[in-house]
């Protein structure tokens, strides 16, 4: 999964190139989480969206699990301190408490590393 | 005011999960390396770190202060100033680098113009990168206040924080 678009990576690779590396290296890690694969894609889809002001469609051919990964994502990204128990309550109904885990930090990788890509594009040449 | 419980605890988590999986770890290195540059002084690290803390109203972040900061003259009262910094008395300088952070926390696909010209009189392409780096690794506590396991420090007072020379955060002692 690509965290920052190429033309941001080139601007970390010239100006922070350690946090260029150690990005790459996340990405690859990232790739690997025992996570299934399709929900941290729609993940992405759904950040990527957000930050772009684009309205989500939410179809009704979501599943359960998927419809409590959006519903937390959302959360997480407007204010991550008012996420309420039953929104990691209804993860933790579809996975392991290890994947829910590992599923917030991946939501923050994705969430954040997107909002970095926007950042640099915008204020950097 | 009630401190939240925890969503989910450490015995429920296996090993290689919590602390230990290849994501954390790539997490802090990519946080270790964030420290490692040291282009931006430590009171506006601090700063920004702090203006982190308080959007994502992470209880642990908040109940540190960074010694190299406190060394440099960060106090209480910058930090009490930083919920309203835009009215406060800060140097433009710190201003603008909370502008950059406000903007990538809050609103990176829509950022004014106007914010490239303020950073460009106070900050050169690399300390920018440097800051929004920064943003990201002073956001990592996201994923821990999103379960609530982001207990601070003490509940008694604030306590030091440290990187040794790698980057990686050493807690210190309580603070007066």
């Amino acid at each position: 999964m690509d965290l920052i678009s190429t033309a941001s990576k080139d601007r970390l690779a010239r100006l922070h190139g350690e946090a260029a590396t150690e990005l790459e290296n996340l990405e690859r890690a990232l790739d690997d989480v025992p996570i299934p694969v399709d929900l941290l894609q729609l993940t992405d889809r759904y950040v990527d969206f957000s930050l772009r002001g684009a309205e989500w469609q939410i179809s009704n051919a979501m599943t359960p699990v998927e419809k409590a990964c959006i519903d937390y994502c959302e959360q997480f990204m407007s204010s991550v301190a008012s996420i309420e128990d039953a929104q990691v309550a209804a993860l933790r109904e579809h996975l392991s408490p290890d994947q829910v885990y590992l599923y917030a930090n991946a939501v923050y990788l994705i969430e954040m590393s997107k909002r970095l890509d926007l950042t640099l594009e915008a204020v950097l040449p | 005011m009630t401190a939240p419980s925890p969503r989910i605890t450490a015995d429920e988590l296996s090993f290689g999960a919590f602390f230990r999986s290849e994501l954390e770890q790539h997490i802090g290195a990519f946080a270790a390396a964030a420290v490692r540059a040291r282009s931006i002084d430590p009171v506006t690290t601090e700063i920004i770190r702090l203006r982190c803390a308080q959007i994502h109203d992470c209880r642990l972040c908040g109940s540190l202060r960074v010694r190299e900061a406190l060394d440099s003259g960060f106090d209480e009262e910058m930090q009490r100033k930083i919920g309203a910094w835009e009215s406060s008395d800060f140097r433009p300088k710190i201003k603008a680098a909370l502008a950059l952070c406000d903007a990538m926390i809050m609103h990176p696909g829509a950022i004014d113009p106007a914010l490239r010209k303020f950073l460009s009189e106070h900050f050169d392409a690399a300390q920018i990168a440097e800051i929004c780096v920064d943003v990201m690794k002073w956001s990592q506590q996201k994923a821990l206040v999103s379960l609530r396991i982001e207990p601070p420090a003490s509940e008694d007072s604030l306590t030091e924080l440290r990187f040794d020379e790698a980057g990686n955060p050493v807690f210190g002692a309580a603070l007066d």
